[in-house]
């Protein structure tokens, strides 16, 4: 993928850059919002990612002026606030996602791939398929390999999340925040236990384990598994 | 308006002033109109009564009655002047013929013209000039009478009416004077020493005080309202003080912590072993991240700005969604979560009561054993909501209740478990940020903590407490 970065602080620019690099994408930074500004209206990227606080054009004003002239790729805004304040206008500026500084890795590059090759029309999907298994949106109805499966609304919502980022790591952070709506992490593991009540319930009668645990980042469900 | 005590006093004094200067001039205008009325209504009997004399028993009877009148004229005749002294005639005659020739009376004055005359100059019997009232008029059969009375007394009551409000205005002029002076010296005086103590406290001794002097007057009055804010002022100084002290020691062990790990790494040589530990860094440097966060979390809370974004929540629909989250770990860790509940909307922040919902259920699981029940319930209260959360676990000491609701509060036992001591403080912030309060109900078993928080209705027009 193509990534454009900006953000102030050229050490975590450098780490980030770095990183994404090393796992195969191209990044170029920025320091500021006003050099960002023309090289984004140019085009030619697959991801933004804009630090909220800048000097000069801050990542809100830069997005929304992004985002009025037309260019609609896809932009994850990172924010240093706690999440109580700014998760809306955010998301009202034209932000398809956003991160809550300190992030972990792992985290920032799950949630780009999900940025990145997020279909374009995915609000219009009725129909969810993936290593076996099959969701009706509709019909609010699961099987796998033909087989009904009863699920609990949450469980629902987890494995559509799942299904959805098919082959594309979804970390706990996204899942509590897409499925519960929580902009804070419990101590207690929720994600986990109502990931173990879905496996059960997935994996009764099967051998493979329909969703893969992806150790120190998340779960993700492989289209091709046997 | 005058902004000084100096100013406001001049103006009073020069207000009373006036008050007095009008209040002389009127009365000397009465008086002496009055005065003047008297005498001439004097003048008037007197010379009716002699004019009736003169119509009964002609003309010679006047005359002798007049001579008569002059001889035996004492200060009591003329009583009607109270104060008229004996050296002055209260009353002075003059009787022409229609020749025109003085035929009795002894005033000594020309003779004035007919009718009323304000002003007759005339020599008094010692001898002196003074001015006289008369009238003038003729008799039947000609000839004329004329009967004059002294205004000696007039000036005298102007005399005496002008030293009185002269010694009045002297008076009120020492009184309002020294009132002045003696305000002046009260209220610097005060001041000065408020002043004192807030140059004192502005210096550092954040432990000094306003004086009071026990009347309970407006400066004292003054001076306990100050005191109070010094008061607030110096609990929030030393909980900040206490907080900055508190944040450098709980930090100092997780990095001590992440310190002793990533030397652990840099010692060792095994490849998944130093992957191993590695991560164990990195969780260690998450935890302190975590408890950078709530810190401002805290902070935001208690900003107050929070409120700004309230509006209604449904909470039985956050405790739903909440318990419906809990619930498998709960069971996963053998406890049990139930709900007693009623349709309550309150005026807030549905992130934040989730978060506080959030941070009781992760104490209740970390701090109970298995085979503990918790149970979430709700009930109006007196216009408000109690949020209660009780627990059949091992509960608390009763000392320990007011502290656990405090920043980086951790009870004993609890050392061993994670955490830095801040969940329910951001608990009693969210309360307090809602207009409500949290407290630990005392409870025959467990630990039983109520929120009290105002509902929609009732919180808007209520500022927090």
């Amino acid at each position: 993928m193509k990534i454009l970065l900006v953000e102030d602080d050229l050490e975590s620019s450098a780490y980030v850059a770095r990183g994404l690099q090393e796992l195969g994408h191209q990044v170029q930074c920025f320091p500021d919002g006003q050099q960002a500004l023309g090289v984004i209206l140019a085009g030619g990227f697959d991801v933004l990612v804009l630090d909220r606080m800048l000097p000069g054009l801050d990542g809100l004003s830069l997005l929304r002026m992004v985002r009025a002239q037309g260019c609609q790729t896809p932009a994850m805004l990172l924010t240093a606030k706690s999440a109580i304040e700014d998760r809306v206008d955010g998301l009202e500026a034209g932000a398809d996602d956003y991160l809550i500084k300190p992030f972990a890795f792992v985290e920032l590059v799950a949630r780009l791939n999900a940025l990145g090759r997020r279909p374009p029309s995915c609000a219009t999907v009725t129909l969810l398929e993936a290593g076996g298994i099959s969701m009706n949106l509709l019909r609010r109805e699961v099987r796998r390999d033909h087989r009904v499966i009863d699920l609990q609304p949450r469980e629902f919502s987890l494995l559509e999340q799942l299904l959805r980022n098919a082959d594309r790591v979804v970390t706990r952070t996204m899942l509590l925040d897409r499925v519960w709506n929580f902009g804070f992490d419990p101590k207690t593991n929720i994600v986990e236990t109502h990931m173990s009540r879905l496996r059960t319930k997935l994996n009764e009668g099967f051998s493979h384990d329909a969703i893969r645990t992806v150790r120190g980042s998340g779960y993700m469900i492989d289209s091709h598994a046997p | 308006m005058p902004r000084s005590i100096r100013g406001l006093s001049l103006g009073v004094a020069m207000m009373s002033g006036l008050i007095i200067a009008l209040l002389a001039l009127a009365t000397y205008r009465f008086v002496h109109e009055e005065i003047e009325c008297q005498i001439n209504q004097r003048i008037r009997i007197e010379a009716d009564a002699l004019l009736a004399h003169h119509r009964h028993h002609g003309f010679a009877a006047l005359v002798d009655l007049v001579n008569t009148l002059d001889r035996h004229a004492t200060p009591e005749d003329v009583s009607y002047l109270e104060g008229a002294d004996s050296k002055g005639r209260g009353m002075g005659y003059i009787v022409t013929d229609a020749s025109g020739r003085r035929r009795a009376g002894s005033l000594v004055a020309n003779v004035p013209p007919p009718g009323w005359s304000e002003f007759v100059p005339f020599h008094s019997p010692d001898g002196g000039p003074a001015m006289a009232q008369a009238i003038n008029t003729p008799l039947p059969g000609g000839g004329r009478l004329v009967v004059a009375a002294d205004r000696a007394v007039v000036d005298q009551m102007d005399l005496k009416l002008l030293a009185l409000f002269l010694s009045a205005f002297a008076l009120i002029l020492a009184v309002g004077t020294a009132a002045v002076i003696g305000l002046g010296r009260l209220v610097r005086g005060r001041l000065s020493t408020i002043e004192a103590s807030a140059e004192a406290i502005m210096a550092g001794d954040l432990s000094r005080r306003m004086p009071l002097d026990g009347s309970a007057e407006e400066f004292d009055r003054l001076a306990m309202i100050l005191n109070g804010m010094l008061d607030r002022i110096q609990t929030l100084m030393n909980n900040l003080k206490q907080v900055s002290g508190d944040i450098a020691h709980d930090l100092r062990t997780p990095l001590n912590r992440l310190r002793g790990r990533l030397e652990e790494v840099e010692r060792t040589s095994t490849e998944s072993i130093q992957q191993e530990r590695l991560t164990a860094a990195i969780r260690e440097a998450d935890d302190l991240l975590d408890l950078f966060s709530s810190i401002l979390a805290i902070s935001e809370i208690e900003g107050q700005t929070v409120r700004s974004r309230f509006k209604s929540v449904e909470l039985h629909d956050v405790i739903e969604e909440i318990a419906e989250a809990f619930r498998p770990a709960f069971e996963q860790a053998g406890r049990s979560l139930m709900l007693a509940i009623v349709p309550m909307a309150i005026c807030g922040d549905r992130q934040l009561i989730q978060r506080c919902l959030v941070n009781l259920l992760d104490n209740a699981l970390a701090h109970t054993p298995p085979g503990t029940d918790v149970t979430i319930s709700t009930e109006a209260r007196d216009g408000q909501v109690a949020l209660t959360i009780a627990d059949n676990g091992p509960g608390i000491a009763d000392g320990d209740c007011e502290r656990i609701f405090q920043r980086f509060a951790r009870l004993d036992h609890s050392r061993s478990t994670s955490g830095y001591g801040l969940g329910l403080n951001m608990v009693a912030a969210i309360a307090a940020a809602h207009g409500g309060n949290v407290r630990v109900v005392p409870a025959a078993v467990g630990l039983t903590v109520e929120i009290l928080l105002p509902t929609a209705s009732n919180s808007t027009s209520k500022a927090p407490g």
